[in-house]
């Protein structure tokens, strides 16, 4: 029985892997018998065969880190506005202009379809909302001009704040009171 | 006497006081009243301001404001987390001059007796006699059935437990409004504030026409009431507490476009010498062609809200000889 030190592997190795680890065949090999193989194995088992570079995950298997937001949005112009009346299916607001204060406010009537449907139970009179006007970049997708409206989402009022309002206002009701 | 208030847009200013500090009045020492008509943000911008500098002054208010009802009211809105519109500020001037006056009656236990005067109707809120001369100005409203509704307005807008914040609500009606009429020399002057014209006996210009402390005479100088709105106009007004083609003045009010055109030939039936303070329709500022070709695709209309300050002088000599004076902001129509 021939000794595995004694076995020139270079005779039966016919390719390697793709880590190009060299792979036997079998066929090649000398045969053992299954008392030698169990034993080869529980030696196997305690020896490092590998002499190559241990296994490891390829370098770059993850695309690189974008150096860019994958979605951006260059605002041009802001506005606060409040919706004045809702009329149907569009409503009149009075905006104003964030980006440039001295601008007076101006009226504009929107349709509701400029609002986005998360924010539609939002839109009552008196409601708060930024306008925005800018582009809108976004990886693989050409600039695109948008405008757009979001409703400010604001705690409601508060059973302490009207509790508190209510006490200060009977005392100076009666501090004012002249008779 | 300053009769409400309006602010400088450049200077931010109450218009009232530079105009008086301009002409050498020290309003400290020679405003001797404030009447504040209504709580409305055209009619109160910077009313604070005057309270502050006039400490002498005697404020008359229209009766529902310092109640409790309209008090809660502002308190609820000054809170820092409410929602308030950046350019309607009258809820937010109310509770500076509240507090104001909260200080001063705080300070002087007489203050609110000697310096606090609700304004209702046929209240004389000056009567002095210069050199042979009288001068008397006298509330006309709010009629007690005016106060009474308006009590029941402050009440409705107070917020309720988990209601939605929203800037403050818009008033719907202008029924407690203080119009005021002053005689002076030989004329007469009626300012019409916002009150309008309910068509019913007891509040309103009904109230007023109906009124056993009517004033008489007929006003040579009228202020319109409300903008020129149809809302305020009153016949009656016209035929029995203004004399025939007075001098008539016109304050317009971008945020509802007022006057409307019709609104001014209506006027001018009674009237050909109507003046208002501004142009009735403003130019949209010029924006980056990007900017406003997107805001004309997102809306279906748009105006700008004019912020140019108009501004009418009428003086009046012991006679009764009028002058007037006018800005580049004011139209004859």
């Amino acid at each position: 029985m021939n000794d595995t030190a004694s076995i020139n592997y270079d005779d039966v190795t016919t390719e390697t892997d793709e880590f190009n680890r060299p792979l036997y065949d079998p066929d090649k090999l000398p045969r053992k018998s299954t008392e030698e193989v169990l034993f080869d194995i529980s030696s196997y088992r305690k020896a490092t065969w590998i002499e190559e570079p241990s296994i490891r995950a390829p370098r770059n298997i993850l695309p690189p880190k974008s150096s860019k937001n994958l979605d951006s949005f260059k605002l041009l112009q802001l506005w606060e506005g409040y919706v004045s009346d809702i009329n149907g299916d569009e409503f009149t607001a009075t905006v104003c202009d964030r980006t440039n204060p001295d601008y007076p406010n101006e009226e504009v009537v929107f349709s509701i379809e400029e609002v986005t449907p998360d924010d539609r139970e939002l839109l009552q009179k008196g409601a708060v909302f930024y306008w925005s006007i800018g582009y809108a970049d976004s990886i693989g997708k050409p600039r695109s001009r948008e405008s757009r409206i979001r409703f400010r989402r604001i705690p409601g009022w508060t059973q302490r704040e009207i509790d508190s309002s209510r006490n200060k206002a009977k005392e100076l009701a009666q501090l004012f009171a002249a008779d | 006497m300053i009769v409400d208030s309006c602010k400088n847009p450049e200077t931010k200013q109450a218009i009232a006081i530079e105009y008086l500090e301009q002409l050498g009045v020290d309003p400290a020492v020679d405003v001797k009243s404030l009447v504040i008509s209504h709580w409305h943000s055209d009619h109160i911008g910077g009313a604070s301001q005057i309270v502050e500098k006039c400490e002498s002054a005697q404020v008359f208010y229209s009766s529902a404001l310092l109640r409790e009802e309209f008090l809660t009211f502002v308190e609820a809105f000054a809170n820092p987390l409410s929602v308030v519109d950046r350019q309607a500020p009258g809820p937010g001037e109310m509770a500076n001059i509240i507090k104001l006056l909260e200080e001063r009656a705080g300070q002087d236990a007489n203050y609110s007796r000697a310096h606090m005067s609700p304004a209702i109707e046929g209240r004389v809120l000056y009567d002095r006699q210069n050199n042979g001369l009288r001068t008397e100005v006298r509330s006309l409203s709010p009629s007690d059935a005016a106060f009474t509704n308006a009590i029941q307005e402050f009440s409705s807008m107070i917020p309720a437990l988990n209601e939605q914040r929203k800037v403050i609500p818009s008033p719907t009606s202008n029924r407690n409004a203080v119009a005021i009429w002053v005689n002076f020399a030989n004329k007469c002057v009626l300012l019409g504030a916002d009150l309008e014209e309910t068509n019913e006996q007891h509040t309103g210009w009904s109230a007023i026409v109906n009124s056993a402390t009517k004033p008489a005479g007929q006003a040579d100088i009228f202020k319109i009431p409300h903008h020129g709105s149809i809302t305020a106009h009153s016949d009656d007004v016209w035929s029995f507490m203004v004399s025939p083609e007075p001098l008539a003045l016109c304050t317009t009010f971008s945020n509802s476009s007022l006057p409307t055109e019709n609104d001014i030939q209506r006027i001018k039936n009674y009237t050909d010498d109507l003046y208002c303070t501004t142009q009735p329709k403003s130019k949209l500022p010029k924006r980056a062609p990007a900017v406003d070709k997107t805001m004309n695709d997102a809306t279906k209309a748009r105006r700008p809200l004019g912020r140019s300050v108009g501004h009418i002088q009428v003086r009046l000599d012991v006679n009764g000889n009028q002058t007037i004076c006018a800005n580049q902001y004011v139209a004859k129509l």
